[in-house]
């Protein structure tokens, strides 16, 4: 079945890594994909500060960033009543595919947690997921705050993800041992 | 105000919890990501994949700069073992991750042995120049052979050799483990 075209054209993305070859890499992928509005930061710091300033429509950000790391940027997107991007989209990226991992991502209410290595072809279909994900948003205050983690939807959990020279299948549910990123295809927050 | 509110509207309440809200929620990503004008998935995802064989020199450069500065991390030994440690497991994991996005298995699998190895001496505590430095020539020779296209020979066998050192050191066992927690790896260690 052919994948619905993206039009990232006039979106504005932030992109927040603590690696600069690989906010290259990212920017560069994005941009591929058409998107012409792509902002990027190396710290958690940052990455607030322009969330506050800027308005975003899809943030991605890996977890372990310098500063404020990326579970805690979230959190303090989405618990911000003043900050303009409270509802943006976020993707979270971590190497540990590990359970507590995506458990800390789906808790700081992230839409995706996304575990590295990334793909065009992946991130291409995470970006089509979250187009097409109607998940409602829930604010809890002093609690949870983001989208709706009790969903149903037979969409990421079953493509076929075929990462570069090490094809896997996506895993619908987090994993329970220990393990090292690239044997743990992503991850989809249930 | 993110354009994404102004398609709120409340959809349920639990009266159990009546400060809890929730809200259908059309991000301007979604009202905006499926319009019509976009090219199409494959053509967007090849232009995505032909961008990365352009890199693919910068990326050789950025692996040997990174085995560099994996060096002169391990150099800050002795006195700071663990803190060397997980930072040289952080740069390891870098290496393994781009060597995915960038199509390069035999990186990948390697960086994946080193990071393993880190993991294991983090957890024992011990510490092996040898070992390290076995990981960081075979990753070299396979960048080297990757700049040329080529594999280098007996890469099997190299790699094998790997396993086997990582091999030496005990894989921790994950304590147990509370609800809702397991085991950090040594970069989720300051979290």
């Amino acid at each position: 079945m052919t994948k619905p075209a993206l039009n990232l054209q006039s979106l504005r993305f932030l992109v927040a890594d603590g690696n600069s070859y690989f906010q290259t890499i990212l920017y560069g992928i994005l941009h591929a994909l058409g998107a012409q509005h792509i902002a990027v930061t190396g710290t958690g710091d940052e990455a607030l500060a322009r969330s506050r300033s800027d308005v975003t429509d899809l943030l991605i950000c890996d977890w372990s960033l310098p500063e404020v790391d990326g579970f805690d940027l979230v959190r303090r997107i989405r618990t911000d009543s003043h900050n303009p991007n409270r509802y943006t989209p976020v993707i979270v990226l971590t190497s540990h595919a590990q359970a507590h991992t995506v458990e800390r991502a789906r808790d700081c209410g992230a839409n995706f947690v996304l575990a590295k290595p990334i793909s065009p072809k992946l991130l291409y279909d995470r970006l089509l997921w979250i187009a097409e994900d109607p998940r409602p948003f829930v604010m809890a205050p002093g609690g949870y705050n983001g989208p709706d983690r009790r969903f149903k939807k037979d969409g990421a959990s079953s493509v076929e993800v075929e990462r570069r020279g090490r094809p896997h299948a996506a895993a619908a549910s987090p994993v329970t041992a220990p393990s090292l990123g690239p044997a743990v295809a992503a991850m989809t927050l249930h | 105000m993110s354009d994404s509110q102004d398609k709120t509207e409340p959809v349920a309440a639990d009266t159990a919890k009546a400060e809890v809200q929730i809200v259908k929620i059309k991000s301007r990503f979604a009202m905006l990501a499926l319009r019509d004008g976009g090219k199409s998935a494959a053509a967007l995802i090849g232009a995505a994949d032909a961008f990365l064989q352009t890199e693919r020199n910068r990326y050789h450069a950025w692996v040997s700069d990174a085995l560099q500065a994996l060096d002169v991390t391990l150099d800050q030994l002795p006195g700071s073992i663990p803190e060397a440690l997980q930072a040289a497991y952080g740069q390891a994991m870098q290496i393994r991750d781009l060597g995915g996005t960038f199509g390069a298995p035999l990186v990948t699998e390697a960086a994946d042995s080193l990071c393993e190895l880190l993991y294991r001496l983090y957890s024992a505590e011990l510490y092996s120049h040898e070992a390290i430095a076995m990981h960081q020539s075979t990753l070299r020779l396979i960048c080297a052979a990757d700049q040329n296209k080529t594999t280098p020979a007996g890469i099997a066998e190299l790699l094998a050799g790997l396993r086997k050192i990582v091999a030496r050191y005990p894989r921790p066992l994950p304590p147990p483990r509370p609800p809702g927690q397991s085991q950090a790896r040594p970069a989720e260690a300051s979290h």
